[in-house]
């Protein structure tokens, strides 16, 4: 049985649907992310898990036990949210105190001067825990700062000191990272992974960023105008998408798509050339994908494009080729020591693996193809 | 020519130069204040000079200082050099003698506190609602505080006299303070304010396990101490200087008189009016406004900015 499991949500903001029939089922331990461009629904579904929002129709399980209608302080989840949300007026210590407090101190305990008076020994329990978490995030030195006082990140570890301090079941994640600087953003990314192998928690993790899903989670979940495309590990998700969508979203630069046809013998054209890749079905047009890095310059290239543009990015260099009968610019990956002399203009010679190419139909949906044994090379 | 324009430019970079505009803005300024600031030179001037040279005109601001007789002493059979008095002493230890003036201003401050406390205690939660929780109706709730913020205080001044007066409250501290302890304006305010405040740090409260009062009283409050501060000094100023309602609703008992019915004692009593110690009330009563104004100028500002007020 699943740890947290979230049946057939549906959630609609007056007229415009935004969660249709979701469900999600999600282990114990496990970096789950929900990735999807912005406005696709998956806030709203973490908010639903997390009890700030109700769905229209659907259950929320938490440990077997049927939390749709319990309020979100008793579901035991912990939240980091985007802006952090720290109580301004409250120290360092106090903010992360703060959840302890409220679900260790009866109303008397948390009064003011006396509370501390009164239950010495849970005051003193608290404090301990919240010098824990520090130790973990290295913040001890933060303690008795305003948030107003720190940096980004900063604030973005006492955000997970509290979330962290009373143990929850999962921790929920929306957009954690977004509101840092790149170089931050990386190093963060790479910290969330240890902080994750360290306190083997449940993670749940919402962002639009495909690079944030791709690097950090043990599955990732793509979720496109309300409904979850795609669920698996982050590899098979890349290397095995489920449709066109899903394709296109994950992976930077974008697949490159070329259109083509499956002509009355089962061969693929594309762009005037055919190739050996046979569908089994009728004629009808389809979109081939390729990603760059599988798009190999070659002097016996059966395709060719002109540069238009080069972006260099040190260890790599992406190569947009302007290529007749291609609706968009074809991206090529090239060892740096490739390109040197592609200038802009330089007509160039490409091709690709026939095992590489991704094929989808007019709907989106993938196509199974076979290709003769002999070419692969 | 380059030149020429360059030493232009620059000319008219230093901050020495004479300017047209902002002589005429401050000339203006400078007239406005002095408009404002004459009612002030006068009470304060009156307040210190003796009857003579109030009734004459005579003795520019501080007067002569001289001793005069005071006729009410000799009227009590004194010898008349035990009556010769200061102007200064007299007028001010009338307005101390002659009116309960300690207790006008205990009055005023007893009065002013309890309806901010109250107003806040109202204002907070509804305010909260307003801005954060979605209910149904809310937009016409909001629209109603809009409204009632048009309706001025003399229209319902006459049915609230009858009410209190049919429940027997007339001539208490309940009459001067229960009128206002629901502030519109209050409620307007903070509802502005709470909107700027994150979505997010009421969701992180709500994960942490706030109820929504705690949210209120825990959170809310907090954050809201700037926008509270403005409140607070429209508050306090209005009903510290609030003659209409006082005057109403107190009408025999001076122990509950605040402190501007008691500039009451001295005007169109049998002897005539007595300037005198009457601006010296009138000095003591503005004088614990005008400290609060200069400690919390700032604030002042601030709040005057951030309700768009003038």
């Amino acid at each position: 049985m699943s740890q947290i499991s979230l049946r057939t949500i549906t959630k609609s903001f007056g007229e415009t649907p935004v969660l249709n029939n979701v469900s999600l089922d999600i282990e114990e331990g496990e970096f789950v992310t929900l990735v999807g461009p912005s406005g696709c629904g998956k806030s709203t579904f973490l908010r639903i898990l997390a009890g700030l929002e109700a769905a229209d129709a659907g259950q929320v399980e938490i440990q077997g036990r049927d939390v749709t209608a319990i309020r979100p302080a008793d579901r035991n989840l912990a939240m980091v949210f985007q802006s952090y949300a720290l109580y301004p007026h409250l120290s360092v210590a106090q903010n992360i105190m703060t959840p302890l407090r409220m679900r260790d101190l009866n109303r008397l305990g948390r009064l003011p001067v006396i509370g501390p008076l009164l239950s010495r020994a849970a005051h003193r329990k608290m404090r301990d825990q919240v010098g824990e978490v520090a130790e973990t995030l290295q913040i001890t030195p933060l303690l008795d700062r305003k948030p107003g006082q720190l940096s980004g990140g900063q604030r973005q570890r006492v955000a997970l000191g509290r979330a962290m301090v009373r143990q929850p079941v999962a921790f929920l994640m929306d957009e954690p990272l977004s509101n840092l600087d790149a170089a931050l953003r990386v190093h963060m990314r790479a910290e969330l992974s240890e902080l994750h192998r360290r306190l083997q928690a449940t993670f749940v993790y919402v962002t639009h960023d495909q690079a944030e899903a791709l690097t950090m989670s043990d599955r990732m979940a793509v979720m496109m105008h309300g409904d979850i495309l795609q669920v698996g590990p982050p590899n098979d998700i890349y290397r095995n998408p489920a449709s066109l969508d899903v394709a296109r979203f994950i992976g930077s630069p974008r697949i490159n798509t070329l259109p083509g046809e499956v002509n009355g013998t089962g061969g693929l054209e594309l762009l005037g050339v055919t190739t050996e890749t046979r569908v089994r079905g009728l004629r009808q047009a389809v979109t081939m994908g390729v990603r760059p890095e599988h798009l190999h310059m070659r002097v016996t290239g059966r395709f060719s494009g002109t540069v238009r543009h080069r972006e260099n990015l040190g260890s790599d260099i992406f190569v947009h080729l302007e290529v007749a009968g291609a609706p968009a610019k074809v991206v090529l990956r090239l060892a740096p020591a490739e390109a040197v002399e592609l200038g802009l203009g330089t007509r160039v010679a490409f091709d690709f693996n026939p095992t590489d190419i991704l094929l989808f139909d007019a709907t989106g949906a993938r196509l199974a193809f076979t290709h003769p044994a002999r070419e692969v090379a | 020519m380059a030149d020429t324009t360059l030493d232009q430019s620059m000319a008219e970079a230093t901050p020495l130069r004479f300017s047209t505009r902002a002589a005429i803005t401050h000339a203006v300024l400078i007239l406005g204040a002095l408009i404002v600031l004459l009612p002030f030179y006068t009470m304060l001037s009156l307040s210190l000079k003796a009857p003579h040279e109030i009734m004459q005109q005579t003795g520019g601001f501080l007067g002569s200082q001289e001793l005069f007789r005071d006729d009410f002493c000799i009227k009590l059979g004194n010898a008349v050099q035990d009556c010769m008095v200061n102007p200064i002493i007299y007028n001010y230890a009338t307005a101390f003698e002659k009116a309960p003036l300690l207790r006008y201003l205990l009055n005023g401050l007893i009065v002013t506190v309890s309806i901010f406390v109250i107003q806040v205690i109202v204002a907070l939660p509804c305010a909260y609602a307003l801005a954060k929780l979605r209910f149904w109706g809310r937009e016409a709730v909001f629209a109603l505080v809009l409204f009632c913020l048009l309706i001025p205080v003399h229209a319902i001044a006459l049915p609230l006299y009858i009410m209190l007066a049919k429940v027997g409250l007339t001539n208490t501290y309940a009459a001067l303070i229960i009128p206002w302890t629901i502030s519109v304006f209050g409620i307007f305010l903070m509802r502005q304010f709470f909107m700027t405040v994150p979505d997010d740090l009421i969701d992180a409260a709500r994960m942490d396990g706030m109820s929504e009062y705690a949210i209120i009283w825990q959170v809310m409050l907090p954050t809201a101490i700037p926008a509270l501060m403005a409140f607070g000094i429209f508050s306090v100023v209005a009903h510290w200087n609030d003659y209409f309602w006082p005057r109403i609703v107190i009408t025999g008992n001076r122990d509950l008189f605040t402190p501007p019915l008691g500039l009451r004692e001295f005007k169109g009593d049998a002897d005539g009016d007595n300037f005198g110690p009457m601006m010296a009330t009138a000095c003591i009563i503005v004088t614990p406004l005008i400290v609060c104004f200069l400690l919390a100028q700032r604030r002042f500002i601030e709040g005057i900015t951030l309700s768009g007020m003038k």
